[in-house]
């Protein structure tokens, strides 16, 4: 199963975004598996999981996360500040399967 | 637009807007102050919605249309007033970076 996961920094906003993800998930019938984690819990949670969504809150830890875990630098991606705000869970899912397909 | 909408636009463009405060400092201090001042400017322009999105709620608010308080909004206000105050910083200090390089 795809595991994708969402960042930020305590949980709060990704929280609905990730429900509205599930709930097209859901409609769309794809096996997937989204949840929301702080970042403190990322080197807890990065191996496991197939994406990593960072929120437009937390995009300036990109740089540091990339240093801290260069292997898996490339799947951690930002979350587009538009889509986030307007809790685009269908856009943010489809960008994150795309992303997956070209990092397999 | 409804509350909790408001609130994820304070949210996310507060948070573009820190982020690109923090960027624009972190550029100065490689010195590459014509990259900092754009950054800054792409930060004024998500701190500038984030704020519109908090005007949109204080004119529901005083047109009397009864708003409850929760924690997400707390949450929201917190973003916004954090972005706010790293932007009012980054000025301060950019400048110090540009006084080192003298």
């Amino acid at each position: 199963m795809i595991k994708v996961s969402l960042i930020c920094q305590n949980g709060a906003s990704t929280g609905l975004v990730v429900k509205k993800m599930r709930e097209y998930a859901l409609k769309e019938n794809i096996d997937v598996e989204i949840s929301a984690y702080a970042d403190s819990q990322l080197s807890n949670i990065i191996e496991d999981k197939d994406i990593i969504l960072l929120g437009p809150q937390v995009a300036f830890k990109k740089t540091s996360f990339d240093k801290v875990f260069p292997q898996y630098a490339s799947k951690i991606r930002v979350i587009s500040t538009m889509d986030f705000g307007m809790m685009n869970g269908e856009k943010i899912l489809k960008d994150a399967l795309e992303t997956i397909k070209t990092l397999r | 637009m409804d509350v909790i909408q408001e609130c994820m636009n304070m949210i996310a463009y507060g948070g573009e807007a820190k982020s690109l405060a923090l960027l624009a400092i972190q550029q100065a201090r490689e010195k590459n102050f014509e990259e900092s001042k754009e950054s800054l400017r792409k930060c004024d322009e998500a701190l500038l919605k984030s704020h519109q999105a908090h005007t949109n709620l204080l004119v529901q608010e005083a047109q009397g249309q009864e708003l409850t308080i929760t924690i997400f909004m707390l949450h929201a206000a917190d973003h916004l007033g954090s972005a706010e105050t790293i932007r009012a910083l980054a000025d301060e200090m950019i400048l110090l970076h540009k006084e080192i390089k003298k």
